[in-house]
């Protein structure tokens, strides 16, 4: 899980403290009520390659810097995603 | 950044200039005749200083300014009294000069060709030019010369406590009579405008505002947008009998006068005020119509139409032009009716309106009359007269058309008219009109304000019904602002009629709803609450399960979730409260809340890159690239560099220094500027952004010691030398064929064993001397 240092300016790590745990911040997540769902949207063809890590079987991680293109992605397939900003 | 846009008047009074940058641009004859109202006529034995400290004086003395208010004329006070009515102390000059002329007071100057000395374009200016010659106004450019086309000032102002003992005066009436009513009367409902308002306000907050071109006009795109949002056609006006050209310009160019809209920083785009816009439209509509006949008044980049001829400087889209002076005439001249319930013929209002400013003010070219030479003085009179007809008959063709479409057009679309043609009148346009409710409050009212509480607001009753096949009926007379706004966002407007509307409750609708924070239940109440019949039951169930259908997938913006080692580790943060947050999968949580105590070993962002903008040179230039330039890169660049030019900036040690104290790190500096530079930053930058930061981060130290050379312009000497004991203790080490590296501190050893052997010795660097590069 614990991500490589990206391409320039797509992802920075600033080493804090030691606690043991990573944080991992702006963060475009997918959260489905039942897992089939999430399963579907992985499956189709236009959301498929926007959503790139199952965090469990009802998150997922979407590609960074790429959700109004998912949440577009989303209407045009007929789904009502609740928009929901920390 | 747009290079002009009217200020509003309210920003225009935040600017305006001092009473003495103002008194000190007048000439001394003009202060004289400003200090002749304290001082009396010896005002003119004063010389330039001491008439600027009686003007002064007496202009920052209340008494003074009760006085002056109470010694009047009927045209100064009137006029100051419009000045009042706008609200404020400022009021913008066009308008002002239409209103001035039409009050049908005298003044100074109405009559003479004073005014007239810059052109026939600038005679209307001949009211307020009376009022700055007395320095009752002021211009707001703080200059002291009258106002022509070719000195113009945006806006005038006057004294604040002049004003305060100001009691507005209404315009003498005008000469003309009612008509007998009409038939096929035509009404803009209030509904049917509260809707169009209502609809325009969602419109503009869903799509984010006007967007302009860099001159500061609206860009077409932006205005095709918003033209589909509203479902306006593009429609020729003139197939209209209440004909607005352009509605969609007409109303935006309406809401910027009243106000409603905000330049963002930048310049390019108008922002809507949703706030005032929608406690604006929540009023009753009379007391509305106040603001929007004011903004009617002073709005430009808009035209009621363009009779023939008609000639507009090409500024009139971006600043008030003379039409502004129409219209400020045309709504005074209402003001002026002597009925303000009848019906009246508009070619009657048009005819009024010329004899009491056509002289001054007209928008096509006014000719003066001049008898020809050797004209026999008994021949004078009559051709006077056929002078005055054909200037009248070029009025009725040109202002008395602009005057029939604006009350047909824009006076109508805002509720402010009836209109109606009279018996047997075959004319496509009305010929009648009358003023409405709102019409009489934003006109006459001004000057007759009612002593009446405000009555409160009606409670809301059932306004639609919605049928089984999703559609809604709403009737538009009973429907308030805030069920109108109620509707719009929750369904797709149909069609709209005089008195209905239509919409359909589609799931999209429903859904962008509920995304704009209408909750689910109160959605449902609130439908229910103002249905006419009960709530068919496929449709409450159909919106209840659009509802719950959102809710089953969610996206999370910039959501933060920790990664722990083990689940364990993660249980126990969880438990003891050091996060708050939702555990997901495994080792995971989905933070809400990080305790403050709480310190992950590191942290990963995963951002969308920057743009990169900068072309960073060695020594230290920074150059922004216009082109890709996003809007944080200056404010980015402030924090640690210099700027030197609007694209251009430095590192320097003293920005760089500047940007420790504040708490930067080299690093940071190194790291912000590499991720918006386009190549590679320069190495040695780097290394003096460090060595300027200090701290850790710098680079180690660095010497450049003054060492000796021995040079040798024989080579068999050299190699004698190198071969030598003697002077061996002498040198480190031999620098190529020809020279040598003389310890420290034992030059004038050497000197001294070398002139023993009887070697001439100098100190000159010797360029013949065979050496390695680096040393030449």
């Amino acid at each position: 899980m614990r991500a490589k240092a990206g391409p320039k300016g797509s992802r920075s790590i600033q080493p804090v403290d030691k606690a043991g745990a990573v944080l991992h911040t702006h963060l475009t997540l997918i959260e489905v009520a039942e897992s089939e769902l999430l399963d579907e949207l992985c499956a189709d063809r236009r959301l498929g390659p926007l959503i790139v890590a199952r965090l469990s079987d009802r998150i997922a991680a979407a590609a960074p810097g790429r959700a109004q293109e998912l949440v577009r992605a989303l209407l045009k397939a007929g789904h009502t995603p609740k928009l929901i900003e920390k | 950044m747009s290079y002009w846009r009217t200020p509003s008047l309210q920003t225009i009074e935040a600017s305006l200039p001092s009473l003495d940058v103002y008194l000190k641009a007048l000439t001394a004859d003009k202060l004289k005749k400003l200090a002749r109202r304290w001082v009396g006529k010896e005002s003119y034995k004063l010389n330039k200083e001491s008439a600027f400290l009686a003007a002064r004086k007496a202009w920052g003395d209340a008494c003074a300014m009760r006085k002056l208010a109470d010694d009047l004329s009927d045209f100064e006070r009137a006029g100051l009294g419009l000045i009042k009515l706008r609200g404020g102390r400022a009021a913008y000059t066009e308008d002002l000069a239409g209103e001035l002329l039409l009050l049908g007071l005298p003044f100074k100057g109405l009559n003479d060709a004073y005014g007239r000395f810059s052109g026939y374009d600038s005679a209307h200016f001949s009211g307020v030019n009376a009022l700055l010659e007395t320095g009752l106004l002021m211009r707001v450019d703080g200059y002291g010369y009258p106002i022509d086309r070719y000195y113009p000032a945006l806006a005038v102002f006057a004294n604040a406590a002049l004003l305060a003992g100001i009691e507005p005066l209404p315009p003498k009436p005008l000469a003309i009579q009612p008509a007998t009513e009409g038939s096929a009367v035509v009404i803009k409902r209030p509904g049917e405008l509260l809707l169009t308002f209502v609809s325009l306000a969602r419109a503009l907050g869903k799509i984010g505002g006007v967007t302009l071109s860099a001159k500061g006009l609206r860009t077409k795109p932006g205005l095709t947008k918003l033209a589909k949002a509203l479902g306006f056609k593009a429609e020729p006006a003139d197939k209209s009998p209440t004909p607005l050209a352009d509605p969609l310009g007409f109303y935006l160019s309406l809401w910027e006068a009243a106000g409603l809209f905000q330049l963002d920083p930048l310049g390019r785009t108008l922002n809507l005020k949703q706030t005032e816009a929608d406690e604006l439209i929540a009023r009753p509509y009379p007391e509305q119509a106040k603001t929007w006949a004011k903004a009617y008044r002073s709005l430009y980049g808009w035209i009621e139409c363009e009779p023939e001829p008609f000639y507009l400087y090409d500024d009139h889209e971006l600043q008030p032009s003379k039409l502004n002076a129409l219209r400020g005439a045309l709504l005074l001249g209402l003001a002026a009716l002597p009925d303000p319930n009848a019906w009246y013929r508009i070619q009657d209002l048009s005819d009024a309106l010329y004899r009491r400013i056509g002289n001054h003010l007209c928008l096509g070219y006014s000719s003066s009359f001049h008898a020809p030479y050797k004209t026999p003085a008994d021949q004078i009179p009559a051709l006077k007269k056929k002078w005055e007809e054909e200037r009248h008959q070029a009025w009725r063709k040109r202002e008395g058309v602009w005057i029939a479409r604006a009350i047909a057009g824009p006076l109508f679309h805002l509720g402010l008219a009836d209109l109606a043609h009279a018996e047997g009148s075959k004319a496509e346009l009305a010929d009648l009109f009358r003023l409405t409710e709102g019409g009489r409050a934003a006109t006459s009212g001004l000057f007759r304000p009612e002593a009446k509480p405000a009555a409160p607001p009606a409670p809301m009753q059932p306004c639609w019904v919605v049928q089984p096949n999703f559609e809604i009926i709403l009737y538009l007379e009973q429907a308030s602002p805030k069920q109108l706004n109620f509707i719009e966002r929750l369904a797709e407007r149909r069609q709209v009629g005089e008195a209905t509307a239509v919409y359909r409750l589609t799931r999209e609708a429903t859904y962008q709803a509920l995304e704009s924070g209408m909750a689910a239940d109160s959605l449902l109440q609130t439908l229910e609450r103002s249905c006419r019949h009960p709530l068919p039951e496929n449709v409450a169930r159909t919106l209840a399960d659009w509802a719950a259908r959102r809710e089953r997938l969610s996206v999370r913006l910039n959501a933060r979730i920790l990664e722990f080692d083990q689940n364990a580790a993660r249980d126990a943060a969880l438990a003891t409260g050091q996060l708050r947050g939702t555990a997901v999968g495994e080792r995971l949580v989905l933070v809400s809340a990080l305790g403050r105590g709480f310190r992950p070993q590191a942290t990963i962002a995963y951002e969308p890159p920057l743009q990169q903008c900068l072309a960073v040179r060695e020594t230290g230039e920074v150059a922004i690239d216009v082109g890709s330039r996003d809007l944080l890169i200056k404010g980015e660049l402030a924090a640690y560099c210099e700027a030197i030019a609007n694209d251009s900036a430095r590192v320097t040690r003293a920005s760089v220094q500047q940007a420790v104290e504040r708490g930067y790190s080299a690093n940071e500096i190194l790291s912000r500027l590499s991720r918006r530079a386009r190549l590679a930053l320069p190495p040695l930058l780097g290394c003096a952004i460090r060595a300027w930061a200090g701290g850790r981060a710098a680079p180690g130290p660095l010497a450049v010691p003054t060492v000796p050379i021995l040079m040798v312009t024989d080579r068999d000497v050299a190699e004698a030398i190198a071969a030598s004991p003697s002077f061996k203790p002498y040198l480190v080490n031999r620098l190529g064929s020809q020279a040598f590296l003389v310890k420290a501190g034992l030059a004038e050893e050497i000197t001294a064993k070398l002139l023993e052997f009887g070697f001439a010795v100098g100190n000159e660097f010797m360029p013949g001397v065979r050496v390695p590069e680096a040393i030449e």
